[in-house]
């Protein structure tokens, strides 16, 4: 007599939630809205795909289910629980598990590519101090997130921001490290994981902050590159050659040498985005978060102490902003954005980090394309 | 912070009786599902008893210690702490009839290297083993989403080895009548090894068993900690708090101390009696877990068939 199926009752069944749309591509899935049949709860679910795994569970996803057990706070995704699809005919015998998190109706990329949508300066005050205030939290845990970028910070309706898709998050210490440099989409990548740095830290995550920084005045990405050549190319060019005098020890990089560094070029953060960002002090902050040398890059601490946070006009909700709209944005469903070349997508690194996490990080597999292949963004260097 | 933790809320119990209550309910809840009107006197000889059970499980929990010393390349401490906590955490709301420890033991390990980030590559990981390693391979990942959902995905362990070193340098910082204090470090390893083959894990908190293990490390040495104790770790708490700190120690020790290893016969005859009791779905040599992975394979090779239709059917219209 065969058993009646087990019970997990710490581990709701799939069917307990009904599906309403797809809403992205997670690090290592698909991402859907859906609701709760019971509650009515609106969550967004996200599907851990076990297919073509020789190595059973990702250690990618046990990773973001680990860290975000431990973190909970007002700027980090809020991970409802897990819940399991049992094996069965109908899906083919195949189990699936899918992490629930809290919805959140807005991501930045999806506002920021909606001319509709128009922040003033004390509103981006207010995403930025958000966004650090998250990197501040996740960093005095000791977790870095490494794979920050516009797609990946979601804002409520009411104006609350989360950082979002730990999938390639990890705990990191003090210590002498190896960790991956496969990670970070490459527009967002720091120029010490191109370098090939393995020992890095927090660091990183602040680069990724500048850039979205940027973004918030630019609406598209700032640094566009096609390969990590081109892309440090364009490094170059705004944040000033790379070279052993501004950086001390960037000459023992693994890369150093390997990588073709534009001589002579002058930084010139602010004068280049002078054209989009008329605050001074905002400018200075932006020029601090690109800092090249990731020892005297800003970290989140002294970034929330910045001036541009506690001068006139100060921080300002979004939630009267974000109420002239009611409909959500992401940039999984944006319309394809004016204008603009057409980027790579297949075999260009440009999309995200090639291959996944590898090394000691784990088993990689197939990191699926950062950005909706019909997404196109107006070149802004 | 083990204050907070899943392991604190949710993985602690009150002590051994309550262990042992939670235990038989999940060994009567199997009995009465497949017993199918046998008498009472027939179940007491078909099936494990709560006591056979736990012999089964305290002779896997050293079977598994002893994989995991062995283990190339040699793993940290934390794993073995965490694969046996792992263990000791699904064995007590499941029978060992239900899911044959031989299997959960190699998947707990398994999945504990990942979640403490000391990654095997599961081809690596059964070079470890004796025997039909593809089959090992394949039981360790058909078994790791089950487990991973007995657990409660609660997936974070607090060791007692970080609080031990812990324990350490406050030693040698706040109590230096204690000139070296890294002569006691022998017996104190000694006691947390011994103690993963207890229930301490289930039943206190990470510090109190390092404590424990300090304190009753030093007594080999013959040396007292109890001043120590007392005016230095427990200086800000109230006398009931300390007192109550000391009763826990001794509470440790008793538990651990009480170990007794099972003998090769008693355990032989459970196995024996376990191969016919235990649950064949769960049982990757069985014929009905066979059907069950080939049907599995049929309804994969169906998905390419689908869709070749869908695309014919599109290009017909």
């Amino acid at each position: 007599m065969p058993k009646e199926e087990p019970t997990y009752p710490f581990c709701p069944d799939e069917t307990k939630y009904e599906k309403l749309a797809k809403i992205g591509q997670g690090t290592f899935g698909e991402v859907f809205k859906a609701r709760d049949k019971k509650g009515k709860i609106v969550v967004a679910m996200k599907k851990v795909l076990m297919e073509n795994e020789k190595e059973g569970f990702p250690i990618t996803a046990l990773r973001e289910i680990k860290i975000l057990q431990v973190l909970k706070n007002d700027n980090i995704v809020n991970l409802l629980e897990i819940c399991r699809a049992k094996a069965t005919p109908h899906n083919r015998y195949r189990s699936t598990v899918y992490l629930v998190f809290e919805f959140c109706e807005h991501d930045l990329a999806g506002l920021l590519s909606n001319p509709q949508v128009r922040f003033n300066l004390a509103e981006i005050k207010k995403v930025m101090q958000q966004l650090l205030n998250g990197l501040y939290y996740i960093h005095s845990n000791k977790i870095l997130h490494r794979d920050m970028k516009a797609a990946n910070i979601l804002i409520t309706k009411t104006g609350k921001l989360k950082l979002a898709d730990f999938g390639l998050a990890r705990a990191f210490s003090d210590k002498l490290n190896r960790y991956t440099n496969r990670v970070v989409t490459l527009w967002y990548r720091p120029p010490e994981l191109l370098l090939g740095e393995r020992n890095y830290g927090p660091a990183i995550d602040l680069w990724g902050a500048g850039c979205i920084m940027a973004e918030m005045w630019t609406r598209s990405p700032i640094m566009q590159g096609n390969t990590e050549q081109h892309q440090l190319t364009l490094i170059s060019q705004l944040c000033g050659s790379i070279t052993a005098d501004i950086w001390a020890g960037v000459d023992k990089l693994d890369l150093f040498n390997k990588m073709e560094l534009p001589k002579g070029q002058k930084r010139k953060v602010k004068e280049r985005l002078h054209g989009y960002v008329k605050d001074q002090y905002a400018l200075d902050l932006l020029d601090k978060l690109l800092t090249l040398d990731p020892s005297r890059r800003v970290n989140s601490d002294d970034a929330l102490n910045h001036d541009f946070f506690w001068v006139e006009p100060l921080p300002q909700d979004l939630n009267h902003m974000l109420s002239r709209h009611n409909k959500s944005m992401f940039e999984y469903l944006a319309p394809p954005r004016r204008r603009g070349p057409i980027q790579q997508q297949q075999g260009a690194p440009g999309a995200g980090p090639s291959g996944g996490p590898g090394g000691q990080g784990g088993p990689g597999g197939v990191r699926p394309a950062g950005h909706n292949p019909d997404q196109h963004f107006e070149r802004i260097f | 912070m083990f204050a907070n933790s899943s392991q604190h809320k949710y993985w602690l119990f009150s002590g051994e009786t309550e262990l042992a209550k939670h235990r038989a309910e999940a060994n009567k809840t199997y009995i009465e599902h497949y017993r199918q009107g046998q008498t009472d006197e027939e179940v007491a000889k078909f099936f494990l008893t709560p006591a056979e059970e736990r012999i089964l499980g305290r002779q896997y929990e050293v079977v598994l210690r002893k994989f995991c010393s062995e283990f190339q390349p040699p793993m940290p401490k934390c794993v073995i702490g965490t694969s046996l906590a792992f263990f000791k955490r699904f064995y007590v709301f499941n029978s060992t009839m239900d899911y044959h420890p031989k299997d959960i033991m190699l998947t707990c390990v398994y999945l504990a290297c990942k979640v403490e980030e000391f990654y095997v590559p599961i081809g690596q990981f059964v070079k470890n083993l004796r025997g039909d390693r593809e089959k090992f391979a394949d039981a360790i990942l058909s078994f790791e989403l089950t487990l991973m959902g007995k657990l409660n995905y609660q997936l974070t362990v607090h060791n007692p080895f970080r609080a031990m070193e812990g324990f350490m340098i406050d030693l040698k910082t706040r109590h230096q009548e204690l000139h070296n204090p890294e002569k006691i470090r022998k017996y104190v390893e000694e006691f947390l090894d011994r103690s993963l083959l207890s229930d301490a894990c289930l039943i206190f908190s990470p510090s109190q068993i390092a404590l424990a293990a300090i304190k009753f490390g030093a007594a080999k040495e013959s040396i007292s900690l109890d001043g120590y104790i007392k005016t230095v770790v427990l200086r800000l708490a109230s006398d009931k708090e300390a007192e109550n700190t000391l009763y826990q120690l001794r509470r440790v020790k008793a538990i651990v101390k009480s170990f007794e290893p099972t003998t090769r016969e008693q355990a032989q005859a459970v196995q024996k009696k376990l191969d016919r009791c235990r649950n064949q779905e769960n049982n990757p040599d069985s014929d009905i877990y066979k059907q069950k992975a080939i049907d599995k394979l049929n309804a994969e090779d169906d998905i390419p068939a689908v869709k070749r239709t869908k695309i014919s059917q599109d290009n017909g219209s």
